[in-house]
């Protein structure tokens, strides 16, 4: 207190105090002065607000209006309590509270509370009065469901504070602000079930997220970069979605929540590679229907990784693994195509993606356009033109839409699909293998906060499979509690990154 | 220095995997050309052997292209040399890992000059061991494949592998892969079974036919059996998954034929040996449907079962004893796999016989015992009434 009271925000000489926040907030137009008394001028007082940021009608009834209705008639004022006066007597607002410190008052200025400070006494009072408009809580835009909620977190920490709250009603749901981003200051929560939590993760976060030092957080994404394990591997080591249900069930499992004020996507650690097969839905519908749907992906995983360098492989080293009449039609198909097939294949799945890059940051009225030029130009023209075979068209498309059943994998899809069609393009299916087998390699040496990357699918037995290539039925899988998490930790690994 | 480590362990590893695995040859598939089969004759004068390759093109047909083959006859020394010289007049390598059939021609059968192609076969990298192996019936064997009036989009050696993949519908002829030649070759006492094929004028075209088969007494052939012999070859040989069979049976003064199609059949050859005399007991069972009655009488009923089932057993047993004779008094070959089954069951005699196996065969006592399986006369009971 004493230190603070040194910094010497608020003083008591009511003008200087003003005008040290003018210095403060010099040139910034939005920052308003208040300053007005009471009906019997016992008690001056100022309040500062940024315009923009605060509900008008709040200060207004809860600030001004008591105040100036108040009388200072009374023991406390005449002692020279003003602020403890208004606070306790006075001011019709939810949350206030006293501060001294210059920082915290310019922090909470600016993130729309309201400071009132009295003459002749020290400190101020920050109330709350944030009104910024915020977007409704909307239907999910990236991880649609047929069956399941369709509410997602918007940008706003509070509303997606609230919407994890609501489906957990459980007081060992645990919230922890803090705020990152020297400039930025952005607020981020962290979240977790304290009974389900695991203490070691929980530290190594803080201490993860203690070591970041970076001026600006516009993005969970930031976050993320920052404080992941194995930070060069396309891989990753933290989970991201923008539904509320998923992290309930994530925190529920023992993970550990991170909410970024400005983003609607939440962060989870620890992510474990399994969790990109998993998706709620799964838990929402018929298990068999799930568990189909999960082999889909594990599926659709292989076909979109491995169907170019398989190809490749095979149409150029392994002719005799063909059967004879599919070699006949692809030797038909490829006669007068003037490129090796790999340089087809390439190029093929480099159009591919600069087409589906056109289509995500195209106009959605025009996005048309991108489908007719990609489908009928590229994909038709093309194979009349003998400028590329159709069977190579047929496994590009096959690539591309196995690759749209993982959306979150696009980048690891994309990066081992490379590393798999080079090692093929040199060594054939030796090479491909070769490949497969230093990905796993690599792959399994992954950790996440502590966590196996590839925890439960190394082993195919019971206990491992109920969540992992099937979707056992709740009645099957309750009996064995779901804190996967504590469970699978390897303590000592903890902090190595 | 650890990084140094770590970089010469990666080097040496990567090298070891280009030197060592041998997986390098990179090849467009349009740059391959593709040999779908390839017959072998031997020129008498030069001695040489020509080569008929019979090669997959693609043909333009309209706006698409289709595929069709293209017929290169080249010679050399040896079948390797011919191989190589087909680049000659093609521009493509050839490539055999898709080559489905194998001709040889009479001579070369007869003469014994098989064994260089096939130890080619069994050697070269590319070549399967399970290509079919025909021997030709016409004078040579190029002129199957290269025969005059060929459509370009025809390739005749798949349809031949087809037709001999068919056999088990058949039973007239005999299927030999290259590997199985080569296994029979090798085996003591017995001889290959190899079948022919032959070309016919029909509606002035000329195709060809599989049919019959070769004996062969070791690398050499020494007979050949029309499709009834070839047949009953197979019997013993346990080969005979299907085919028709004709009966014909006298049932209360009438004369009637009768089609059986055999759905399978199950051979056992027991070797004993009774008073230091070796014997074979060769047992065949057949399950067989009634295909077709020609109206003239009633074979469905119990009683005429019975005389059409015997008849049956009759029939295959004189076939069976027809060749089995031909085989011990004509051409002296152990194409039925009786060493084998002596190797198998009584392994101390043919210590004692493998020295004189060709005179034990030629003297064997065998004992063919047939049961024939009605099992039904498909999809209708009775036979088609034909009215007053």
């Amino acid at each position: 207190m004493d230190v603070s009271k040194a910094s010497g925000a608020i003083t008591g000489d009511f003008n200087k105090d003003i005008q040290r926040l003018k210095d403060i907030f010099k040139d910034d137009q939005t920052v308003v002065y208040r300053v007005f008394s009471n009906k019997d001028n016992t008690i001056n007082c100022c309040i500062v607000f940024v315009d923009p940021m605060v509900d008008k009608g709040t200060i207004n009834e809860h600030i001004i209006e008591p105040i100036m209705e108040s009388s200072g008639n009374n023991d406390e004022v005449q002692n020279g309590n003003v602020i403890r006066y208004l606070s306790k007597n006075v001011l019709s607002s939810n949350d206030i509270e006293m501060v001294f410190d210059e920082g915290q008052i310019v922090t909470n200025i600016l993130f729309g509370n309201t400071l009132l400070f009295c003459e002749g006494t020290e400190g101020g009072l920050v109330i709350d009065t944030k009104g910024w408009k915020t977007r409704s809580v909307e239907a999910p835009q990236v991880e649609g469901v047929v069956r399941g909620p369709k509410e997602s977190f918007n940008e706003s920490i509070d509303t997606n504070l609230c919407l994890i709250r609501r489906k957990i009603c459980s007081p060992q749901l645990k919230f922890r602000y803090r705020k990152i981003g020297s400039t930025t200051q952005t607020n981020i929560c962290i979240c977790y079930m304290e009974n389900l939590v695991s203490k070691e993760i929980l530290d190594e976060l803080y201490k993860r997220l203690n070591s970041i030092s970076i001026d600006r957080i516009l993005e969970s994404g930031y976050i993320e970069e920052l404080i992941k394990d194995h930070p060069g591997s396309p891989f990753n080591t933290i989970g991201n979605t923008e539904r509320p249900d998923v992290i309930a069930a994530k925190l529920l499992e023992g993970r550990i929540a991170i909410v970024c004020d400005g983003s609607p996507f939440v962060l989870t650690v620890p992510y474990l590679f399994i969790e990109y097969f998993q998706t709620n839905e799964d838990y929402y519908d018929n298990y068999f229907y799930g568990t189909l749907n999960r082999l889909i992906r594990f599926f659709s995983f292989f076909l979109s990784t491995s169907i170019p360098a398989i190809y490749i492989a095979i149409l150029t080293y392994h002719q005799e693994m063909i059967p004879t009449p599919l070699l006949l039609s692809i030797a038909v198909a490829r006669e007068g195509v003037p490129s090796p097939t790999v340089v087809e294949a390439v190029v093929m799945l480099l159009i591919f993606e600069v087409l589906r890059e056109a289509g995500t940051r195209l106009p959605k009225n025009i996005g048309q356009t991108v489908s007719i030029i990609g489908g009928l130009v590229l994909g038709d023209a093309a194979v009349k033109a003998s400028m590329v075979s159709a069977p190579m068209v047929i496994i590009v498309a096959t690539t591309g839409i196995c690759s749209f059943v993982l959306p979150k994998m696009a980048s690891v899809i994309i990066i081992v699909r490379i590393i798999f069609i080079a090692a093929a393009t040199v060594l054939g299916l030796y090479g491909y293998i070769f490949a497969a087998i230093g990905i796993s390699f690599y792959m399994m040496s992954m950790k996440s906060f502590g966590v196996d990357y590839m925890a439960k699918l190394s082993l195919i037995d019971k206990d491992n499979i109920t969540d992992t290539a099937i979707r056992a039925p709740w009645w099957f899988a309750e009996k064995k509690p779901k804190f996967i998490i504590k469970k699978l930790l390897k303590y000592k690994e903890v902090g190595k990154r | 220095m650890k990084n140094l480590k770590k970089g010469l362990l990666i080097l040496i590893t990567v090298n070891n995997i280009f030197l060592s695995s041998g997986c390098w040859n990179y090849r467009e598939i349009n740059s391959l050309g593709i040999v779908a089969g390839f017959a072998v004759d031997k020129d008498p004068k030069t001695n040489h052997f020509i080569l008929t390759t019979e090669v997959i093109d693609t043909l333009k047909r309209g706006e698409g292209e289709v595929v069709g083959s293209r017929v290169y006859q080249t010679e050399g020394e040896t079948v390797f040399d011919a191989v190589r010289d087909i680049l000659i007049k093609k521009s493509e390598k050839s490539y055999f890992a898709h080559t489905k059939v194998l001709i040889v021609s009479k001579q070369i059968a007869e003469s014994g000059d098989i064994v260089p192609i096939i130890d080619f076969i069994n050697r070269d990298p590319e070549m399967r061991e399970d290509m079919k192996l025909l021997v030709s019936h016409k004078e040579t064997a190029g002129q199957i494949l290269n025969r005059p009036g060929k459509r370009s989009d025809d390739i005749i050696s798949f349809t031949i592998e087809q037709a001999v993949r068919y056999e088990k519908f058949i039973a007239k002829y005999p299927t030999t892969d290259v590997w199985e030649f080569i296994d029979e070759l090798a085996a003591e006492g017995s001889s290959p079974f190899v079948p022919s094929i032959d070309t016919s004028v029909e509606s002035d075209k000329e195709v060809f036919r599989v049919f019959g088969g070769y004996a062969f007494k070791k690398q050499k052939a020494v007979a050949w059996l029309n499709s009834l012999e070839s047949r009953a070859a197979k019997w013993f040989r346990n080969e005979i998954k299907g085919g028709i069979m004709q009966v014909q049976i006298e049932a209360e003064g009438v004369k009637s034929r009768t089609d059986l199609e055999m759905f399978g059949s199950k051979t056992k050859i027991k070797p004993i040996t009774k008073d230091e005399k070796l014997i074979m007991n060769v047992y065949v069972e057949i399950e067989a449907g009634i295909a077709s009655l020609d109206g003239k009488k009633d074979n469905l009923n119990a009683p005429n079962r019975q005389i059409l089932q015997k008849e049956a057993e009759q029939k295959v047993r004189n076939d069976m004893y027809k060749v089995l004779n031909m085989a011990q008094k004509e051409f002296k070959s152990d194409i039925f796999g009786f060493s084998g089954a002596v190797q198998r069951e009584l392994p101390g005699e043919w210590k004692k016989i493998k020295k004189n196996w060709n005179e034990e065969f030629e003297n064997l006592q065998v004992n063919i015992d047939v049961k024939v399986n009605l099992i039904g006369s498909a999809t209708s009971p009775k036979p088609i009434k034909i009215g007053e």
